[in-house]
C-alpha cells in the first residue's frame, strides 16, 4: 500500500472546496460515520476459518472411539493434540468427496473446496465454480477491510478459486500478513478512522481504472468480459476498503494491535520452521478476526501434493505418503505434528475473549485435506473436523460417524448456512446436495 | 516423410497411451536417419491459409511487466515483483496469461505496485522527460501534460488513447494537480496507466475488421501487431520506433515488417526473449524455489540451482548465436560452467570467476541438455533420483507425446531398495508387475533410467547401493547404451521437430494449436528442415508468417476454457 503522504490542514482544506467534480473522492462523510455497530442482535459477528493441510491422513489411526456428545467418545491417536479444544470440536468420519477421482489430489481437493468436479485437463485443471471460502466472502464479506484473506503457512499456493482459473494469491510470509493487516493504515479500537486526501486520489484512479476497465469489456468475447468481470470486482474491494480505512475502527474489546512476528523464518536445511511459522500466522489471524478486520479465512496449512521436510522425515511428505511401505509411521507423524499446529490455530482463537465465550465459539472453523490415505488418493473417509460453534448454530463436543458413505457437502452446506448463507443447495449434479448434515446443526 | 511424421505428432500421441511402445516403434524406425538425409530438404511449401484462433486477453506475465518498466523508465528502479501470481499452463506462463484472470488481491497488488512505481518515477524527474518535455516543478502548460499524456499513455498501452481515455486522465491530473502540485498529478496518471487493464492486458485484435461481417480472419492492426512482436521476441514492450511504424502503418508492409523482424532479433533485448522462451518451454524457473536435502546432496544450495539455470541459458545461447542445428543442445559437449558447477561435474573450472566454456569428454559420461545439472535437479525428487519424472520430462515436454497421470485410486509405492533389487531399475521392474502401472510406467521409466548415472541433483555415481547402475535403454525402438547415446537418440526422434515448433507456436500466440491451426505445424517444421534446424530461421518464419498476423472472429461463447481446446487432447 502507498505509503501515507503527509498532507496538512490547508491542502486538505483546500481538497474540500475543490468538489463538484464526479471523480472527486474526498473523505467527507465517511469520515465522520462510525463503523457500523458490530453487536447485531447483541451478538458478535460469525467468522469462518479453513485450515487445510495436504496429503490426507492414516484413516486407521484418525477415527475417535465412540459416538455421540462429550464424554461419550474419546480422540483417536490422530487427534490427540487437539485435546486442549476438545470441547468445542466435532469430528465427522465415514464420509466422502463424490467426485470422479481422475485427477490425484486435486480432484478431491477441487470436490471438497468447490463441491463438484473439477474443470480442464491434466495441465490445466481448475475450479469449476468459487470455492465455497469464496462464497462467504462474497456473502459475509461485505462489511469488513478484507472480503477474505488468503493465507498459507508455507506455500506458494493457496487453495482459493474465483472461479475458472481464477486461483487467488496466497500471503504465506507472517510479516507481509502483519504488515498488510497490522501495517500504517491499522487503526485499534479508539483511533480515529484515517484522515489523508490520498485515499481520495486513490478512488478517483480507480475511477479512472474503472471507466477503463467497462469500456475494454464491451469490445471482447465472451470468456474475456468474465475475466476483466473479475478485474471490476477486485476495483470494488479497493474501493471498499480505503472507505473503510477512513470510518473509526469498530470497538473491540479484544482487538489491540499484536506484536509483529520475524521478518524471516528461514528454512534450516531445507527443512521448513513449520511450527514457529504456524505460531506466527495463528496470532495475527486470530487477532485479524478479533480486530474485525475480516470475517473470512483460507489457511492452507500446507497445500494437497506438498512435498515439505521435516526434521524427521528423509523424503518429502507427498513422497513419503506413496514410498513409505508399511502403515507408513512416518506420514502418521506427519499428520500428529500437524494436529499439533491445527491445535495451536484453534487455541489462538480460543484465547481471544468475545462476550461471555471465547472468539472460537463465534466462528466455524473447517479444517480437513483433500483425500483420507494419500497413498491411494482415497476420497473415502475424509477427514473432517468442525471446531467453534458459529455462534451456537453448530454442535460441539461431538463425533458423528456416517455408516453410508454420505456426501461430505452435507457438511459443507450444513456450515455455510449456519454462517449465513442462504444456499438452497451445494455442488452440481452427482455432488449436489438440498440438505445439510443434520447431526451437525443445533 | 517428415510430412507423416509431423502431422502424424497427435496420433503417435493419443497411441501411444493404448498401444504403448509398439506404434511408437513402427514410427520410430520408420522415421530415424531423418537427420542424414536433412540436407535434401525441397523448398518448403507456401504458408497454408491461416485459421487463426479468437483473440484473447493475454494477461503480463510478471518478467514482462518488469522489462516494460525498466525499458520504459531505465534501470535501476525497484520494481515490485509481488504481483499477481503467473499461471503456469503445461510449464507455460504463457499460455496461463490467455486464460487466467487477475484476482481481487491481484488488482491490489497492481494498485500498490504502481504506486510504488510512480513514486520512484517522479522522485527524478529525468526519467519523465521523454513523455513531458517541460519543467514539471513550475507550473507546466496544458500542451506539455497534454502531450505527455497523450505519449506516455500510447507507449505503455501500446496503443494510441481514444478521446475518452484521454479526457478522463487529463481530468484526473485537473484535480489532483489542483489540490497539490503538478508533479503529483503526474505521479497518479502513472499510477492510473499502470492499474489500466490496457496495461496488464494484450490486446491484440483489429477492431475495425472485427465489425465487418461476413470475416472470419483478420489481420491485426499495426499497434497490435507490434505488441504481439516485441513480446514474442523481446518479453517486453514496442519500442520507439516499432511505435513509430505502427502510427504510420508501415509495419503492415511485409518488407518493413522483415526489416524490423532482423532488428529486433539483432537487438540485445532478443536475448531476454530467447531466455524467457526456454525459461518457460524447460520449467527452468522451477529451479527459483526447488528444495533438496542438504542432507543427501552435500552439494545442494540455492547457489547451485542459479548457476545450472545460467549453464543451460548459456548453451542455448552458444547453439543459437553460432547458429548451429538446434538438436545439438542435446548432444554438445561444449557447456558452461562455474567453479560451483565444475566442483559438482568432477572437472577442472575454467575460470575462476563466473563461468566459463569446458569441453566435455566420454570420460565425465555427460553431454547435452539432458545431462545438465538443471534438469537433472527439475526432474528428480528432494532426496533422490526419479526415472519417472525424468522421463515424463522427455517424453511429454520434449517429445509432446501424452503422458497420463497416474490413475487417482492406485498405490503407487514403489518398493523399498532389498539386497535382491538394489537399484531403482530393479524396484520399479517389482511395480511392473502390477499391470495397472506397467503400461505408462515403462514409457517414462524406461527412458529416465537412462539418466540413473546422475543423482537427484545431477552427480555422477556408477553405483547405487553398491550394485552397479545399468543406464540402458530404448525410446520408441532406437537404443541407447548410457545417457550419452541417450541423446543421440532424443535429438533423432521424429517427434522433436514438430514438438519444438508447436511449442514455440503456442508460446507466440498465447494458446495451444487448435486443429485448425496445426497445417501450421507442418509448415513450420517443413521450415526448421529446410533451414537446417536453425532455431533462427524458425522463430524468423514464425514471426512474418500471416498466422502470426492474424485472428479470428469473438467467441461468444461462454467457456472459459475455449481457447484451450486442444487440451482435451490430453486430458484422455
Amino acid at each position: 500500500m502507498k505509503p501515507t503522504r503527509s498532507v496538512n490542514r490547508r491542502q486538505f482544506l483546500r481538497g474540500m472546496m475543490a468538489g463538484g467534480l464526479v471523480t472527486l473522492h474526498l473523505p467527507m462523510l465517511e469520515l465522520f460515520m462510525s463503523r457500523k455497530a458490530l453487536a447485531q442482535d447483541g451478538g458478535f459477528p460469525k467468522r469462518f476459518g479453513l485450515f487445510y493441510w495436504g496429503n490426507g491422513n492414516r484413516p486407521e489411526n484418525w477415527v475417535p472411539t465412540g459416538e455421540g456428545f462429550g464424554d461419550d467418545w474419546t480422540l483417536s491417536q490422530s487427534l490427540q493434540a487437539l485435546a486442549p479444544v476438545k470441547e468445542k470440536l466435532s469430528v465427522v468420519t465415514g464420509m466422502s468427496t463424490k467426485v470422479p477421482n481422475t485427477s490425484p489430489h486435486w480432484s478431491g481437493g477441487m470436490g471438497f473446496l468447490s463441491g463438484q468436479e473439477l474443470v480442464g485437463g491434466d495441465d490445466n485443471w481448475t475450479a469449476a465454480v468459487p470455492t465455497f471460502d469464496q462464497l462467504l466472502a462474497q456473502g459475509i464479506g461485505g462489511e469488513t477491510v478484507y472480503r477474505s484473506l488468503i493465507t498459507g503457512c508455507k506455500t506458494n499456493e493457496s487453495v482459493s478459486w474465483n472461479g475458472p482459473n481464477s486461483r487467488n494469491p496466497v500471503e504465506s510470509d507472517p510479516y507481509l500478513l502483519y504488515e498488510k493487516i497490522f501495517g500504517p493504515t491499522f487503526r485499534a479500537p479508539g483511533e480515529e478512522g484515517i484522515v489523508d486526501p490520498t485515499l481520495g486520489f486513490r478512488r478517483s484512479v480507480l475511477d479512472v481504472v474503472r471507466e477503463d476497465t467497462l469500456a475494454l469489456q464491451s469490445q471482447l468475447g465472451a470468456a474475456d468480459r468474465i475475466r476483466l468481470e473479475q478485474h471490476l470486482d477486485g476495483i470494488r474491494d479497493i474501493e471498499m476498503r480505503l472507505a473503510r480505512l477512513q470510518e473509526d475502527p469498530p470497538s473491540l474489546e479484544a482487538c489491540y494491535r499484536p506484536e509483529a512476528p520475524l521478518e524471516e523464518y528461514p528454512s534450516i536445511e531445507s527443512r521448513p520452521q513449520m511450527a514457529a511459522r504456524n505460531a506466527a500466522m495463528s496470532q495475527i489471524i486470530a487477532m485479524a478476526l478479533a480486530c474485525d478486520q475480516t470475517r473470512v479465512i483460507s489457511y492452507a496449512y500446507t497445500r494437497p501434493l506438498n512435498n515439505i521436510l521435516y526434521d524427521f522425515t528423509d523424503m518429502g511428505h507427498h513422497s513419503l505418503t506413496h514410498n513409505e511401505q508399511g502403515n507408513q509411521p512416518l506420514v502418521q507423524q506427519i499428520t500428529e505434528f500437524t494436529m499439533e499446529q491445527a491445535s495451536v490455530f484453534l487455541q489462538a482463537l480460543d484465547a481471544i475473549p468475545e462476550g461471555d465465550g471465547t472468539l472460537l465459539d463465534n466462528c466455524a472453523i473447517v479444517l480437513s485435506s483433500e483425500v483420507s490415505e494419500g497413498r491411494s488418493h482415497s476420497l473415502d473417509e475424509i477427514p473432517l473436523l468442525l471446531a467453534g460453534s458459529a455462534g451456537g448454530r453448530l454442535q460441539q463436543n461431538m463425533h458423528y460417524r456416517s455408516y453410508s458413505t454420505e456426501n461430505v457437502n452435507l457438511f459443507t452446506l450444513s456450515v455455510l448456512r449456519a454462517m449465513g448463507l442462504n444456499l438452497v443447495s451445494f455442488g452440481a449434479g452427482s455432488t449436489e446436495v438440498t440438505d445439510g448434515l443434520s447431526a451437525l446443526e443445533v | 516423410m517428415h510430412n507423416s511424421a509431423s502431422s502424424s505428432i497427435r496420433s503417435i500421441a493419443a497411441s501411444s497411451y493404448f498401444l504403448l511402445g509398439l506404434s511408437m516403434l513402427t514410427v520410430g524406425v520408420g522415421c530415424t536417419g531423418d537427420k542424414d538425409t536433412a540436407e535434401v530438404h525441397s523448398m518448403p511449401s507456401v504458408e497454408p491459409t491461416p485459421q487463426p484462433s479468437a483473440p484473447s486477453l493475454r494477461r503480463l506475465t510478471i518478467s514482462q511487466y518488469q522489462n516494460i518498466v525498466l525499458d520504459t523508465f531505465g534501470e535501476g528502479l525497484l520494481v515490485p515483483s509481488n504481483l499477481e501470481p503467473d499461471v503456469e499452463t503445461e510449464g507455460f506462463k504463457s499460455l496461463g496469461a490467455g486464460i487466467s484472470s487477475i484476482s481481487p488481491v491481484g488488482v491490489e497488488r497492481y494498485e500498490s505496485a504502481s504506486y510504488s512505481i510512480a513514486e520512484q518515477v517522479i522522485a527524478e524527474p529525468d526519467r519523465l522527460a521523454y513523455w513531458f518535455a517541460c519543467d514539471l516543478t513550475v507550473s507546466p502548460s496544458q500542451a506539455c501534460i497534454d502531450n505527455g499524456i497523450e505519449s506516455l499513455g500510447a507507449e505503455l498501452w501500446r496503443k494510441p488513447l481514444t478521446d475518452s481515455q484521454r479526457t478522463r486522465l487529463n481530468d484526473l491530473y485537473q484535480i489532483i494537480s489542483a489540490q497539490t502540485d503538478p508533479i503529483t498529478g503526474v505521479e497518479y496518471i502513472l499510477a492510473a496507466i499502470l492499474q489500466s487493464p490496457h496495461f496488464l492486458y494484450r490486446t491484440e485484435l483489429n477492431l475495425e475488421s472485427l465489425q465487418e461481417d461476413n470475416v472470419s480472419v483478420h489481420q491485426l492492426d499495426a499497434w497490435s501487431l507490434a505488441s504481439r512482436l516485441s513480446f514474442f521476441l523481446w518479453n517486453s514492450a514496442p519500442d520507439a520506433e516499432l511505435l513509430e511504424l505502427a502510427e504510420s502503418g508501415d509495419l503492415l508492409d511485409l518488407a518493413v515488417l522483415e526489416e524490423q523482424v532482423d532488428r529486433m532479433m539483432q537487438d540485445p533485448k532478443f536475448n531476454n526473449g530467447i531466455r524467457n522462451f526456454f525459461d518457460e518451454f524447460l520449467h527452468l524457473y522451477k529451479l527459483d524455489s526447488i528444495t533438496k536435502d542438504p542432507l543427501v546432496f552435500t552439494h545442494a544450495s540455492p547457489d547451485l540451482y542459479a548457476a545450472a539455470k545460467e549453464e543451460t541459458f548459456q548453451t542455448i545461447e552458444y547453439i543459437l548465436d553460432n547458429d548451429l542445428d538446434f538438436r545439438d543442445l542435446l548432444t554438445t559437449q561444449t557447456s558452461f560452467v562455474d567453479r560451483r558447477l565444475a566442483s559438482l561435474y568432477g572437472i577442472q573450472a575454467p575460470v575462476s570467476d563466473g563461468f566459463g566454456e569446458v569441453t566435455l569428454t566420454k570420460r565425465n559420461g555427460r553431454r547435452g541438455l539432458l545431462t545438465q545439472a538443471s534438469m537433472l535437479n527439475l526432474h528428480a525428487h528432494a532426496t533422490a533420483s526419479s526415472p519417472t519424472l525424468r522421463g515424463v520430462f522427455i517424453r511429454k515436454t520434449l517429445l509432446c507425446q501424452v503422458v497420463p497421470p497416474p490413475p487417482a485410486d492406485v498405490d503407487t509405492s514403489i518398493p523399498a531398495a532389498t539386497d535382491e533389487a538394489p537399484t531403482m531399475r530393479e524396484r520399479l521392474e517389482q511395480h511392473f508387475e502390477d499391470p495397472s502401472c506397467a503400461g505408462c510406467h515403462k514409457m517414462m521409466d524406461l527412458v529416465g533410467l537412462g539418466l540413473e548415472n546422475f543423482d537427484g541433483i545431477g552427480q555422477w555415481r556408477d553405483l547405487e547401493n553398491n550394485a552397479p547402475i545399468d543406464p540402458s535403454g530404448n525410446i520408441d525402438g532406437a537404443t541407447f547404451v548410457d545417457a550419452w547415446e541417450m541423446g543421440t537418440v532424443v535429438s533423432e526422434h521424429p517427434n522433436l521437430g514438430p514438438c519444438l515448433s508447436d511449442h514455440l507456436y503456442s508460446y507466440a500466440m498465447g494458446h495451444r494449436m487448435t486443429d485448425a491451426e496445426e497445417a501450421h505445424q507442418d509448415w513450420l517444421v517443413e521450415h526448421l528442415f529446410y533451414n537446417d534446424w536453425s532455431f533462427y530461421s524458425l522463430i524468423r518464419t514464425l514471426a512474418i508468417s500471416e498466422s502470426f498476423r492474424s485472428h479470428g472472429s469473438l467467441s461468444m461463447s461462454m467457456d472459459p476454457n475455449d481457447s484451450t481446446d486442444t487440451n482435451e487432447e490430453t486430458a484422455e
